[in-house]
């Protein structure tokens, strides 16, 4: 039931592979038409993934994904290259080639970060700035924040500086937490307790 | 012993708002012991100072605070059993086909038994998820299944467990914390006076800045709320000055 049993055995979910494999296809086809704007959408849907399985495959293609949604928005590149890689990649996920698959994927974000680094005058770089973006979309799914910076592995003092974005539930004002508060502070030393 | 439970989030949100200095001032006015899990001073502390170049000087303040015992590590023995049922009645609550959904990380899940074994006058906690799935699972419920767009089971009897723990545990937030120093005038004795003479609406923008300074800074408060918090909190201040 658990996915850490078939993360160890290096395999992954039906559901899965299923997703990430007609992802893949997806992203391929966007980008030889120069859509690059639908790219987000598709990072979007393989997060659903990583929020449920918290498999670092889902994670790895949500981030890849979303860093070639920025980097192909924001500079012209040849895209051959990446679109080999992502090619290769579902070759070998449809073979069950997991450790080809995890190679490929990783030479795209690679790729990436080679091109932000040579082409941006910004310090935040295009990959970092995925991982964050993606870990708060899988918070606002519903999972702890502590729990989103282990997936994403980053921290929660860079996590937090991006929560602010995240659309909050209409709450109503609870006014019992606040005087739960009062009550909680209004004894203490500064009274002369 | 009377203490107060600190999750990682509302002790960076305040660092990252230079209010860190909040903390001694309400302990101090607490009279009691602030807590922090090993787990959270790890986050706080550790990661900092050998991950990543960021927020090394919002570590060693913060690394200051343990130091004058404003913020103690709590000790963790004697927890395990707790730790043990919040694990089980959390991760293993929710549900999508045949996955679990871990929902809480070993740090969340050490805070959360700390407060109950300590018993203490409530946990501070700022970020959405744990918050809901201590006073209102349901809505966490609700909150997968549309944003995952799937259908989720919940076990409502590890739910059930999971509630009975957490029965006595009071949940307040940095918005809560930054509200009541407001109160007691701790934020305004801050500023110097110039500033007040400058500034005519200084008490109201304070105020405003405070709260929202917090939730751009990952504290789980809406609009709605700082709105109906500023009022009460206004109400509340100028009822002392009188």
């Amino acid at each position: 039931m658990s996915s850490s049993s078939r993360k160890k055995a290096g395999q992954m979910s039906l559901v899965v592979k299923t997703d990430i494999i007609s992802t893949l296809k997806e992203v391929s086809s966007r980008i030889k038409q120069e859509k690059f704007s639908e790219l987000m959408e598709l990072s979007n849907h393989v997060i659903h993934n990583a929020s449920v399985f918290q498999d670092e495959d889902s994670i790895s293609v949500a981030v890849a994904v979303y860093a070639l949604y920025k980097t192909l928005s924001l500079y012209k590149l040849d895209h051959s290259r990446i679109l080999k890689l992502i090619e290769r990649g579902i070759t070998a996920l449809e073979k069950d080639d997991y450790i080809q698959f995890r190679n490929s994927i990783s030479s795209v974000i690679k790729v990436v970060d080679a091109v932000d680094k040579r082409l941006s005058r910004y310090v935040d770089e295009v990959v970092n700035k995925a991982r964050i973006k993606k870990a708060v979309k899988i918070y606002d799914h519903g999972i702890s924040l502590a729990r989103v910076a282990e997936l994403m592995e980053i921290s929660q003092w860079e996590l937090l500086n991006y929560l602010g974005n995240v659309k909050e539930r209409d709450e109503r004002f609870n006014k019992s937490r606040l005087d739960v508060a009062r009550d909680i502070f209004s004894g203490g030393e500064g009274k002369g307790k | 012993m009377k203490c107060l439970v600190f999750d990682s989030g509302p002790v960076i949100s305040l660092s990252l708002n230079n209010l860190l200095w909040l903390i001694a001032k309400l302990r101090k006015e607490f009279g009691g012991h602030f807590l922090i899990s090993r787990s959270v001073e790890k986050e706080l502390i550790d990661n900092p100072l050998n991950r990543t170049k960021r927020f090394i000087l919002e570590a060693l303040n913060v690394m200051s605070l343990v130091a004058s015992g404003d913020l103690n590590v709590a000790r963790a023995e004697g927890i395990k059993e707790i730790y043990d049922k919040i694990d089980h009645s959390t991760n293993k609550a929710f549900s999508s086909g045949d996955s679990y959904i871990t929902l809480m990380h070993p740090g969340e899940i050490e805070t959360i038994a700390i407060t109950i074994k300590y018993k203490a006058e409530a946990i501070v906690v700022d970020e959405r998820n744990t918050r809901l799935l201590i006073e209102e699972p349901r809505a966490l419920k609700r909150i997968l299944e549309k944003k995952l767009h799937r259908k989720i089971n919940m076990e409502k009897y590890r739910i059930k467990e999971f509630q009975d723990l957490v029965k006595d545990v009071k949940v307040i937030r940095s918005a809560e914390l930054v509200a009541v120093a407001y109160e007691k005038g701790i934020l305004q004795s801050s500023f110097p006076d110039e500033v007040r003479k400058i500034e005519r609406e200084f008490d109201k923008h304070l105020l405003e800045g405070v709260l929202w300074g917090v939730k751009l800074r990952g504290c789980s408060v809406s609009d709605h709320e700082i709105e109906a918090m500023k009022k009460s909190v206004m109400k509340a201040w100028k009822n002392q000055k009188l």
